[in-house]
């Protein structure tokens, strides 16, 4: 496989795509409570707290010139593989969750019986398909789908938006910060960036912090926009509902044209896809500085969205696993280690791998 | 071999995602109508259906069951078709059943993955199967065009546009009740005859015509309708509403609490028989305005002093503009609506020419 660079645009929009899309399965049970305006508030406070969390990873990155954390991890010892091998299983727990999620949502939402674990396996396929081309196509990918994502949700949530009733807006922390503290992991888990950025950084070019302040602003931005809007459509509705942000797609009408929930389930679909597709490009990269192959190995590619796919038909069929892989909580910590505890492995092993021997130029 | 592996999983994917294991349309009950009447073992639900878009509104079931979904179910005991709800647009609920409360069987509406939120709600006068089976000129009436009678509140300003989410929200929020729009079957069809109001989801009372156009001024929600003005010094004058808006303000003195509604609507003078003058207007506009004042204070009096539903959403009002004294005084919300004060203002300018014709044939 050739390795090819993109661009910060590219690389923190494919990444927006794969993190708003995870946006749609927030709800009342996973904010912690049914005053989901208080969670707006968390959202903005986690993503915050975001960008507090990386300055390890930037910092090793920095220290590192183009070397990928897990690369400067290795090089600093054997105890180095942690790292590599961490951001592995984190990158396949968070794909198999995405996919778990996706499913959950289609027995909820579209039909009990409905062969959700086969869309999830073509959904899966594509992002292979992505993945074997390289992270040029997916960052190409991404781009496309950011212009359809805003289109199409500016469609949707255009319409839906007529229904917006300011009586519907409840005080803010009226029952406290209880809710504001328990939607907190929720904002900071649900997404993978920071392992992919350990891991991806070095491929891309430009002026990369300004890409993850626009992450950052961006994500803020649509996420506590989003739970505006939800809130002042649906009003307490929401807290009835598993997927309210779909109920708020499926309310979207002009005239006759009803029910575009399904145009939002294709953008969900496609958000997936990206995220998938990054996470299993990396997951290759992993692998290779794992030293599990001469080059970045096709096979580990099948392997990890095997291994996916796996946890996502698992989490799907099992309401006890759900509590691990689903958890907001749960996946807060593991968020944490990708985005902090790793890269300061990475850094300490960095600087101590520094001390040995003089820098070495990466090959291409 | 990596063509064939993808033609393997092209195919596999084609075979398995091609949705053989679905029913194909005629096997399926359309639902464009459900009506909920309770039984004595449960609910009798009576659906209204068509097999494809173009014959819609042919078809009319009844079943019984436990529970909704179960008598839903039933439907193809009788049919050997399944019911497919996305397509609902609207539910009626009989009399008794709500005077029993709706809570039993809304949860159904909210929960099940098929139904929507957004489908329109009705009352019965009688029975809900009254209502779905009414006929106009021999043949049942069309499901759009009951479902039209919710939301032609906007042209007539005295039917209100409810739905389910309306519904729920008038249930969940701080100590607010929901409405209900009431439907008549009718020889000839259905009509709107008044709005139910609820304490919970129990049927509480009816708000007559008049009292429910006071109830849309005083919430907000008056477009447009007619409002007939008569007077032995301006005659029989019916105006045409435009435009109305209304704000209420929140007062908190010593005496207790105080809400003063604001209506503004424009009107234009539609037809008039008898009277006239050089003072027509400003009469015409002051007697209008005392009109929509008392329905509106009629419709408070009934629902909100009397029977404790707050159904105007002054409860949501403080708690949102006064959330340190709705958490001290929330919980007892019910007697504080009944002991306080409720002035409403209404004023109705007339839209004319400087010089306008005031002769008739009257």
């Amino acid at each position: 496989m050739e390795r090819t660079n993109i661009s910060t645009g590219q690389f923190f929009t494919a990444l927006f795509v794969s993190r708003i899309s995870a946006a749609i399965s927030l709800n009342a049970q996973y904010a912690g409570g049914g005053d989901l305006l208080d969670s707006a508030a968390s959202c903005l406070l986690a993503l915050a707290a975001s960008g507090l969390m990386a300055l390890p990873l930037w910092l090793a990155l920095r220290l590192g010139g183009g070397k990928s954390l897990p690369q400067l991890a290795v090089e600093g010892g054997w105890l180095g593989r942690l790292v590599p091998a961490y951001y592995l299983f984190f990158l396949v727990f968070s794909g198999g969750s995405a996919l778990g999620m996706f499913q959950v949502f289609l027995g909820d939402t579209m039909d009990p019986d409905f062969s959700s674990g086969l869309v999830s396996a073509a959904l899966l396929g594509v992002a292979l398909y992505g993945a074997l081309r390289g992270l040029e196509t997916v960052g190409r990918c991404g781009a496309c789908v950011f212009a359809a994502l805003v289109l199409g949700g500016g469609l949707v949530f255009g319409m839906a938006a007529v229904r917006f009733d300011p009586d519907n807006l409840e005080p803010l922390f009226y029952h406290g910060l209880g809710q504001t503290a328990r939607s907190f992991p929720l904002f900071l888990a649900r997404t993978s960036i920071f392992a992919e950025m350990a891991v991806l950084l070095p491929q891309v070019k430009g002026r990369r912090a300004l890409g993850f302040g626009g992450w950052l602003a961006g994500t803020g931005l649509f996420l506590s926009g989003l739970l505006v809007l939800v809130v002042g459509c649906l009003g307490r509705y929401a807290s009835t509902q598993n997927f309210p942000v779909y109920v708020l797609a499926s309310l979207s009408q002009v005239r006759s044209l009803r029910r575009l929930d399904a145009l939002f389930t294709g953008l969900w679909m496609m958000g997936l896809i990206i995220q998938l597709a990054m996470g299993l490009y990396a997951c290759r990269v992993c692998f290779r500085t794992l030293g599990l192959g001469k080059k970045e190995p096709r096979w580990s590619l099948w392997l990890a969205a095997g291994a996916m796919l796996g946890l996502g038909l698992l989490t799907a069929g099992s309401t006890g696993l759900q509590g691990l892989t689903l958890n907001p909580n749960s996946l807060a910590w593991w968020a944490a280690g990708a985005g902090t505890l790793a890269p300061l492995l990475a850094l300490v092993l960095g600087l101590r791998g520094k001390g040995k021997k003089p820098p070495q130029k990466e090959k291409r | 071999m990596r063509k064939a592996i993808t033609l393997l999983l092209g195919l596999a994917l084609a075979a398995s995602l091609s949705g053989c294991g679905y029913p194909e349309l005629y096997e399926r009950i359309l639902v464009h109508g459900i009506g909920v009447d309770l039984a004595p073992e449960g609910y009798r639900v009576t659906v209204r259906s068509s097999s494809s878009a173009e014959d819609e509104g042919e078809e009319l079931f009844t079943c019984q069951g436990e529970t909704v979904l179960e008598a839903l179910s039933s439907l193809s005991l009788s049919t050997g078709r399944e019911p497919f709800y996305s397509h609902n647009y609207l539910v009626v609920f009989g009399q008794e059943c709500a005077r029993q409360g709706l809570d039993r069987c809304l949860d159904f509406f909210i929960r099940y993955y098929n139904t929507r939120p957004a489908v329109s709600v009705f009352l019965a006068e009688d029975t809900a199967e009254a209502v779905l089976s009414a006929e106009r000129d021999g043949k049942l009436l069309k499901m759009s065009q009951l479902e039209a009678l919710g939301s032609g509140g906007r042209y007539n300003g005295q039917s209100a546009h409810v739905e389910l989410l309306d519904f729920v929200n008038g249930v969940l929020r701080e100590g607010g009740s929901p409405v209900m729009p009431v439907l008549a079957a009718e020889e000839g069809g259905a009509r709107v005859t008044g709005t139910a109001y609820f304490e919970g989801c129990r049927l509480k009372s009816t708000l007559n015509l008049d009292q429910s156009r006071g109830y849309l001024a005083a919430s907000d929600q008056l477009e447009e309708g007619e409002l007939v003005v008569s007077a032995p010094e301006l005659g029989v004058v019916t105006l045409s509403l435009k435009e109305a808006s209304s704000r209420c303000r929140t007062s908190q003195v010593e005496e207790g609490l105080g809400f003063t509604i604001e209506v503004q609507a424009e009107a234009d003078v539609s037809a008039k028989s008898g009277g006239g003058g050089a003072d027509f207007y400003p009469q015409l506009e002051q007697a209008a305005g005392q009109l929509l004042a008392q329905q509106a204070e009629s419709a408070i009096r009934q629902a909100v002093v009397e029977d404790r539903c707050d159904i105007f959403g002054f409860g949501n009002q403080l708690y949102r503009q006064s959330p340190g004294y709705w958490r001290e005084n929330g919980a007892n919300w019910k007697e504080q609506m009944a002991s306080a004060s409720y002035q409403v203002q209404a004023r109705v300018k007339v839209r004319r020419l400087e010089e306008e014709t005031l002769q008739g044939l009257g």
